[in-house]
Formats: C-alpha cells, structure tokens, sequence
C-alpha cells in the first residue's frame, strides 16, 4: 500500500540497459505480494501444485529473476522485520480487507462472474509463512543475496541504497523515498504485459526511476517536509492521514507553513496521532549493517528437485530459465557491454 | 519470396551459432540476399549475418521484408532437415508466418509465424584493430576448449611473430599458440591482447563449419570480430571484452 505520493514525484522511465551491471535492493513483501496478484488462472485461483499449495510466487521469483538477470541486473531481496508498533492498525486494516475480498471471490466464482472473481482474487491474496520460508529457499537456491531487515524492508533497502551498496530500491510504494533512498526503481518486477484491473485489457509497463534529489528540487521542499506531506496525506502509521486532505493539499499546507505540526495548528486540525513519532520513523529506521551482497549461478539441481521434484514445475521450462541466468550471471560482474564502442 | 538452399549446412550452422545468443530478430530479406543483424539482450555480442542471393541455388524476391523471426524455433526447425535436403524459404499465403520446406524423398512443411520485430536498423561500431590474423576455425575451437578446462574466460594475445590462445585458473594454466607460419595470413602492426567469455565464443565457434578460415580481428581491451567468410555468406561476430580482474 504505502503513501500515495505518485501524484506529486516525477518517474522518469528507464531502459533495461541503463539498468544492466546495478544492484537493486527489491522490496521482497512488495513483489511477492505483486506475483501473488498477478500470476493467477483466469478464474482468480492462484497456481497450486499437486497438493494445493500455492506456487504463484514461486513462478514469478524464477521467471521474473531470470528475465532481470538476463539484463544484467543485480537483484538482491529486502525482507521486513518486526512491524513498528504503529503499523499494527494498518495490517489489521489489510488483513480485514482480504477476509472480506476471499468471501467476495467465493461468492463471484459460484455465480461465474469470472472479472470480479478475478479482481477479488486478486485482493485476498495473502503471503503465509510458508510462502515467505519458500521464497527464501528459492532465492538461496537461486544464488540470488536476501536481507533480513530488522524492521521494515523499504528502510533497510533505503540504507543500502544510501550507503551505495546498491544502486536503487526496487518496490512499487513510494516510501523508500521517505526512508532516504536516493533512487526508486518501479516496475522492475512486473514490466512487460500486465492485465488492467477489471478490465480484460493489457498495458505494456515498463520498469521507471525517481531520484530523491530530483523530487525535493522540483517540489521546492526538504526530506523532512517531503515526509510531512506524506502524513498529511496518510502513511502505514497514520492510514487516511488528514481527512479530506489529498497530495496537492498537502504539498500547499506544507509549503506554506513549513511543517505538519505547523499546518495542523494553522488551520485548527486535531489529529489522533504524533506527527513527530511518525517522522522520526521514516528519519532513523532501525537498519542492519549485516548483509553480504554475493551473488552466485544457481544451483540447477537443487531448484529443479525443489520446484519440480516437490512443486510440480515444467522441467523443460524451469531448466531453461536457470540456464538463461547461469550464462548472463557469469558475464555481468566483469563482462563489459558494447554500448561503450557504439559512438 | 521464394529461396531455395541446395545445401542447408550454411544456414544450419550459423543459425546455430546465432540463436543461442540472440533469441528473436528481424530478417532482412531484399534482391541482395538475406541479412540479419542484431545484439543479444545484455549487449554483449553482435552478429552480422549475411546470405548473399548467389548462395541460393534459387532466388526470387521482389520486395524488401523484414521478418520477425523467433530464432530459437527456426534453429529448431532446421536442425530436422538433413545434409542432402533442399531448404526452401517463403512467406506462407497470408504473410503471418516464415514457410520452411524441406525436399528430400517427401515434402515437410513447416509454417512459423512471425513476430513483431523493431524495424530500426541496427549500426555497427567502427573499430581499428592491431591484430588481424586468419587461421583454420579448428585451431580457435580447439584453443577455446582447452582453455575451458581451467575458466570461463579466455585471453587473445598477438604479438609480432604468434596469436595465443591462453587460460589461468585455479586449478592450472593452459596456452595455445599458432604461429605467424602456421596462420593463413598475419597481420600485426601492435602486440596486443584482450579477455573473452568462453561461453559467447563456443556458440559463435559453431559456425566454424561454413568456412575454411575465421579471421579474428583484435585489439588492447576493445571488442574482437570474428569473420567466417565463404562465397556468398559472410558471418560476423562483434563480442565485448571481460574486464580484467587484477
């Protein structure tokens, strides 16, 4: 979910191959969440193996990594830690949403209305334990680095982004930005064809960067007034921020008055939370500097037992894609690229 | 269109040493012949590929197309036709697919669509190289897969009187050499060397068999070219150095 900030940062879209050679610290709730969604039947069910456990995030972790490999893109995944406390009313709030979302589905299904079916589907997707301790065996498997943040993993991938670990955070939200991170990369994990919600269209989404510099610059604002926009307009601490204040809104508050705190008293606005808890959140993060970034070609044998021994995946096409990475790993940290002989 | 290949070798081959690489391109098909030029996904290797109208035994366009052709399939495809067969390339009757008909004791038809392809066209860096040295295809395949048993990458190094071919690795080091007398022709107006993926080379080595020398084109940690030339078809491959690490 996150900040609604894409009203107000600009994205610039980038090509995989100004991408290729980087690091990338992806956002591992974020992008499983995205696989969990897209990567369903028709119907809305998710893919199961023989004895119904779900495998969508399996799939999209294969292929997808395989596909920003072959580019040459370093992925490395950023796992959350302990919630901060304030993020309880938002995961209740979620976890409510997708209750409700599951019996719609069920309800739609049953009466073949197969595009609701699908976007409740798609909204009652839920990531289990399971599914996280899969996912980390399949990257490990995979020779792709993960994090374990202490915290939330947006902050964590900021850190390292800001240390010039790596080059971007990688997720779909906005709040890397909050927590520092001087680059934001979108798209990174579901570009190509992707189904419009609701609709039996297709748009074809292509991956897009936004530099902090860039944002704060063009705004005419500071981190700190860049964060009280965003609780204004509602973060994961604060869900529904203000009432009746959107992005714009919120921008010409704290423009005009410097602060939330500055805002709120102007205009007379009494709010149930600390505006100052909540930005020393996005400020000081609790980070981990315990992390090694290495990545190794995949262990072909050990996935193709896990994902087709264990999980029912196509052989032929699970051992394709290993071998697409094996070869574009093996070049990407000291093979050079034409692009620099082309004048 | 309508192309017709006596022998299908020429063809098999470089298709093989191209679309382990390069997955998907637009084939240029004109009055000239066949070409197609393009770059794996990571910008790694280009191939400049050529099939000029009098390596066909028959050869009739009128227009220019270009094809979008899923290369992977296409290898596939030609893989089942034999060394005596007859390749015969045409659009299908609605345009929408690449026809491949293979002519031995029976007909075998096979229609693969096409796909949507970029239509811009592709340059070539223009480099100068130090180090022109032709030799017979065998020895470089030879030389890669010694140096296989010790890395995956290879150094190239010229000086005024050899070209080695030469590997270091953990577990023991290997080197190649041909000398100026034992290269179909050499010339080197500067000693220099470069480092190369094995595993870019063995696919562009495929296409050792289509001609009797390659020439490899070379310089001081720039790209190297590898030219298969033979009468009417001319193979080119453009590959990206390795850093060397200290």
């Amino acid at each position: 979910m996150g900040v609604q900030l894409g009203d107000l940062v600009a994205a610039r879209e980038i090509s995989f191959d100004e991408l290729a050679g980087k690091r990338i610290a992806i956002d591992a709730f974020n992008t499983l969440y995205q696989f969990l969604s897209i990567i369903r039947q028709p119907t809305g069910e998710p893919l199961r193996d023989s004895q119904g456990r779900v495998t969508s995030h399996l799939s999209g972790i294969l292929y997808r990594n395989a596909n920003l490999i072959e580019f040459g893109v370093l992925p490395v995944y950023v796992f959350d830690g302990e919630p901060p406390k304030l993020k309880s009313k938002v995961i209740k709030e979620r976890n409510q949403l997708r209750e409700q979302a599951k019996r719609e589905w069920e309800r739609a299904l049953k009466e073949e209305r197969y595009e609701e079916a699908w976007s409740k589907a798609v909204q009652s997707a839920k990531l289990t334990d399971a599914m996280l301790s899969d996912a980390k065996r399949l990257l490990t498997l995979l020779g792709i680095p993960y994090v374990e943040a202490p915290a939330e993993g947006e902050a964590q991938a900021a850190y390292m982004a800001k240390r010039g670990d790596v080059f971007a955070a990688g997720s779909q939200d906005y709040d890397s930005l909050l927590f520092g991170s001087p680059r934001l990369v979108r798209n990174l994990t579901i570009s190509g064809k992707r189904k419009l919600p609701r609709k039996k269209a297709y748009v074809d989404v292509k991956p897009e960067i936004i530099t902090l510099d860039e944002v704060l610059r063009s705004l005419g604002v500071s981190r700190e007034q860049l964060i009280d926009i965003a609780i204004l307009i509602g973060t994961d601490y604060n869900p529904g921020g203000v009432e009746g204040i959107g992005p714009k809104k919120a921008y010409a508050l704290i423009k005009e008055h410097g602060s939330a705190e500055r805002a709120l008293e102007a205009k007379g606005i009494e709010v149930d939370f600390d505006v100052t808890e909540i930005r020393e959140l996005f400020l000081n993060h609790k980070t981990t500097d315990d992390y090694k970034l290495e990545w190794h070609p995949p262990d072909k044998e050990g996935v193709v037992a896990f994902l087709c021994g264990e999980r029912d995946f196509s052989r032929e096409r699970v051992e394709k894609a290993l071998e697409k990475m094996e070869k574009a790993l093996k070049v990407t940290r000291a093979q050079r690229s034409l692009d620099s002989w082309f004048k | 269109m309508k192309a017709t290949l006596a022998d299908p070798k020429i063809l098999k081959s470089s298709i093989d040493a191209i679309s382990n690489m390069i997955d998907e391109a637009g084939v240029i098909v004109s009055q000239e012949g066949i070409a197609l030029r393009a770059m794996d996904p990571a910008h790694v290797a280009l191939v400049d590929f050529k099939l000029e109208k009098e390596a066909f035994e028959e050869y009739d366009v009128n227009e220019t197309l270009t094809l979008g052709i899923d290369l992977d399939r296409l290898n596939t495809i030609l893989k089942r036709a034999g060394s005596s067969d007859r390749i015969e390339l045409s659009t299908s009757d609605d345009g929408g697919s690449l026809r491949i008909t293979i002519r031995n004791s029976a007909t075998r038809r096979f229609d693969l669509p096409l796909i949507d392809v970029g239509e811009e066209e592709l340059r070539v860096p223009q480099l100068e190289f130090p180090a022109k040295v032709e030799i017979d295809p065998k020895i470089l395949s030879e030389g890669i897969k010694d140096a296989e048993i010790f890395s995956d990458h290879v150094t190239l190094r010229c000086d005024a009187e050899n070209l080695y071919i030469s590997a270091r690795g953990d577990l023991g080091n290997v080197e190649v050499k041909v000398s100026r007398e034992e290269a179909v022709s050499f010339e080197v107006s500067e000693p220099c060397r470069s480092m190369f993926s094995i595993e870019y080379l063995k696919d562009m080595i495929k296409a050792g068999d289509i001609a009797t020398t390659v020439r490899i084109n070379l310089g001081n940690d720039i790209p190297v070219k590898l030219d298969f030339l033979a009468p009417g078809v001319s193979l080119s491959f453009l590959l990206a150095p390795r850093v060397e690490s200290e």
